[in-house]
């Protein structure tokens, strides 16, 4: 039994010595480690192992990092929103993954575990391709290694898809209000945190979600904050990010989120898609039969009244029902002048979406939209 | 008469001196011997090529206090293929990980902080806790090093492991002086230990930097750590001590030379 065992151990060596790949002892207690929100789903008991050496990192797999120098990022936020701040040689449990933030910057998960970058708060290493001038380059990060299990297979996020568990769903035809933008900071989660508010605040329980983006709790706390019964994101479906995922997993993602939502108690899901349309991921999901299909309706936001205008055509163009346009030309009056001028949509502003009564109107027009769609299928 | 001693202390120590293989990786396996006291006082021996964990547990038993916590992680010769040298890239895991991984074990299962330990180190252990102290030290109050076949020179113009210039050897370490110079040595030596027998690193680099045999390298490095200290105005000092009648052999090293004796005491020292 003995010889068996150790002939076992020197076989595992020799595979990994093979390989290049070590499978190590943890050097640090994670719980020592200030860990990043994109982790909030892991089991750190889990993690009981380093792998080390040439591995080829994946998007979501998780990685002990030590902090070697701060620019853009000197905070790194926590499961529980707490933006902690960082020093050079900290140890941060984050995930890799790929990014695109044009206020920020665009990268790839790095094809080893050399030195690379934090490019977001919420915990994303990655390697930065493009970063915008208005930001500093990004935190530079040393990979100690992939956290692993006890038998060294390394944690990835996929495996902690808390999304998989059954939810009572709710045999009701619930309304999915789909919350777009034309481009980053065009005011999304602003906007869908006005709706939140004012769904509440006339008796409605609201669930919401943001299906595309860059693991991060921000918006998460924004909903949270305005008074959802349940936030959820696409780190929950297992995902770090959403850059770069085939639009076949992004629609299977969307569904997933939905049913997950579609509980008896909730009235109405509103959906956050992050980004602008134009951007890659974003477009094809939107162009998506089925998101056009599962959707009751659509509010479009954007920075100023062209891209409002340009938005709004091209929603409307793909079979979207836009019930309204919001965000920051919504804020101008001179820009809500341009667009009332070139397009019957009615312009959202935030004061009147929080409003006594303008949930109520809202529900109405999404259940007119939803009746509408119902006798189109028919 | 000293064997029969040996022997009735090795009956005694074995009902209390404890074997455990780390619960994240079953390849490492550690001894420890802890009293019910509470702990003050950590210290990690580290066996040499012959991966005498136990004897070297065994013997420093003899003169544990009550509050000292007793540490001896088993090297293996398979997994731990670097750990004089730290576990370099490329050339197996990480040894200062191995041990840390043992310690945050320890810590969490008996409840006792480890963050700062004693390191004692026989030939190729004594390379692995010098190199430990540079690397680590703001874990390490003392260092015994006893019989090292070589030694890291604290010279940032000679290369990792002969110096601390490093190129890709670690991802995460980064030798300060003006921190390990504040960690205490002593070297230990025998006064016969001037064999260049199979196990000592017989490289013209070696020879050349650091001498002919252990003796000699001790003295030398010994020498270079004190003028260290004196450049940067450390009131710190390492004391080398020969021992007299000893070969290479740990068992001479605590027989003749009191080794384990003269090393608990000191680490029990509070100064």
């Amino acid at each position: 039994m003995k010889n068996r065992t150790q002939s076992r151990k020197i076989e595992l060596v020799k595979t990994q010595v093979e390989n290049n790949i070590q499978i190590q002892p943890l050097p640090v207690e994670l719980d020592t480690c200030k860990r990043a929100f994109t982790t909030r789903n892991v089991n750190l008991d889990d993690a009981q192992t380093l792998v080390t050496g040439e591995v080829k990192p994946k998007a979501g797999d998780l990685v002990l990092c030590e902090v070697t120098r701060l620019r853009q990022h000197c905070r790194i936020e926590q499961p529980n929103g707490r933006r902690s701040r960082m020093f050079v040689k900290d140890k941060i449990v984050v995930c890799y993954g790929n990014r695109y933030a044009p206020d920020q910057f665009e990268s790839i998960v790095p094809e080893d575990l050399s030195a690379c970058h934090l490019v977001a708060g919420g915990g994303v290493a990655s390697h930065m391709r493009f970063k915008s001038p208005k930001v500093k380059p990004a935190t530079e990060i040393q990979p100690l290694g992939l956290l692993g299990n006890k038998n060294g297979v390394v944690l990835n996020l996929e495996q902690y898809n808390v999304l998989n568990s059954p939810q009572v769903t709710s045999s009701k035809d619930i309304p999915i209000l789909l919350v777009s933008g034309s481009s980053m900071n065009a005011g999304k989660t602003t906007t869908v945190a006005s709706l939140i508010r004012g769904f509440v605040a006339d008796g409605f329980n609201v669930s919401a979600a943001k299906v595309t983006g860059t693991g991060s709790g921000g918006d998460l706390w924004h909903f949270i904050d305005a008074g959802v019964s349940a936030a959820i994101d696409f780190t929950d479906a297992g995902l770090v990010s959403t850059y770069l995922v085939s639009n076949q997993s992004l629609v299977k993602l969307f569904d997933e989120m939905i049913a997950h939502l579609k509980t008896p108690q909730t009235d109405v899901i509103v959906v956050e898609v992050a980004d602008g349309i134009l951007q890659g991921e974003t477009k094809a999901l939107l162009e998506s039969s089925e998101i056009i299909n599962a959707t009751t309706a659509m509010i479009y936001t954007a920075g100023d009244s062209s891209s409002a205008l340009y938005g709004d055509n091209w929603l409307q163009s793909l079979g979207y029902n836009v019930l309204g346009i919001s965000g920051v030309v919504s804020s101008n009056p001179l820009g809500v002048q341009e667009v009332e001028k070139m397009t019957s949509t009615p312009i959202f502003k935030k004061k009147e979406t929080v409003a006594a009564g303008f949930g109520h109107h809202l529900f109405d027009l999404l259940s007119a939209s939803s009746l509408a769609t119902r006798s189109v299928k028919k | 008469m000293i064997m029969q001693k040996d022997n009735k202390n090795t009956k005694k120590i074995n009902t209390i001196i404890k074997k455990e293989s780390l619960s994240s990786c079953d390849q490492l396996e550690y001894y420890y011997l802890k009293s019910d006291k509470e702990i003050n006082n950590i210290v990690v021996l580290v066996h040499g090529i012959s991966r005498n964990a136990r004897e070297i547990i065994a013997n420093f038993s003899e003169h544990m206090a009550k509050d000292t916590l007793l540490i001896a992680p088993v090297f293996t010769k398979e997994f731990a293929t670097d750990y004089q040298r730290l576990g370099r890239q490329n050339k197996g895991p990480r040894a200062d990980y191995i041990l840390q991984a043992i310690l945050n074990e320890i810590s969490s299962e008996h409840a006792v902080k480890t963050n700062k330990i004693n390191l004692f180190g026989f030939s190729a252990g004594a390379q692995f806790v010098h190199r430990y102290a540079f690397a680590h030290p703001s874990h390490v109050n003392k260092v015994a090093i006893v019989a090292a076949g070589w030694y890291t020179m604290p010279k940032f113009d000679e290369y990792y492991p002969y110096g601390l210039k490093l190129r890709d050897e670690f991802t995460d370490i980064d030798f300060e002086m003006m921190r390990f110079l504040r960690v205490k040595y002593r070297v230990y030596v025998g006064e016969k230990d001037y064999l260049r027998d199979k196990s000592l690193n017989k490289s013209k680099r070696v020879d050349r930097l650091q001498g002919q045999n252990r003796l000699e390298r001790a003295e030398n490095w010994t020498n270079e750590m004190n003028q260290c200290f004196k450049n940067k105005s450390i009131k710190n000092r390492v004391s080398l001590e020969i021992l007299d009648n000893v070969t290479h052999d740990f068992g001479l090293a605590d027989t003749l030379g009191h080794v384990c004796g003269k090393v608990s005491r000191w680490f029990q020292q509070t100064d």
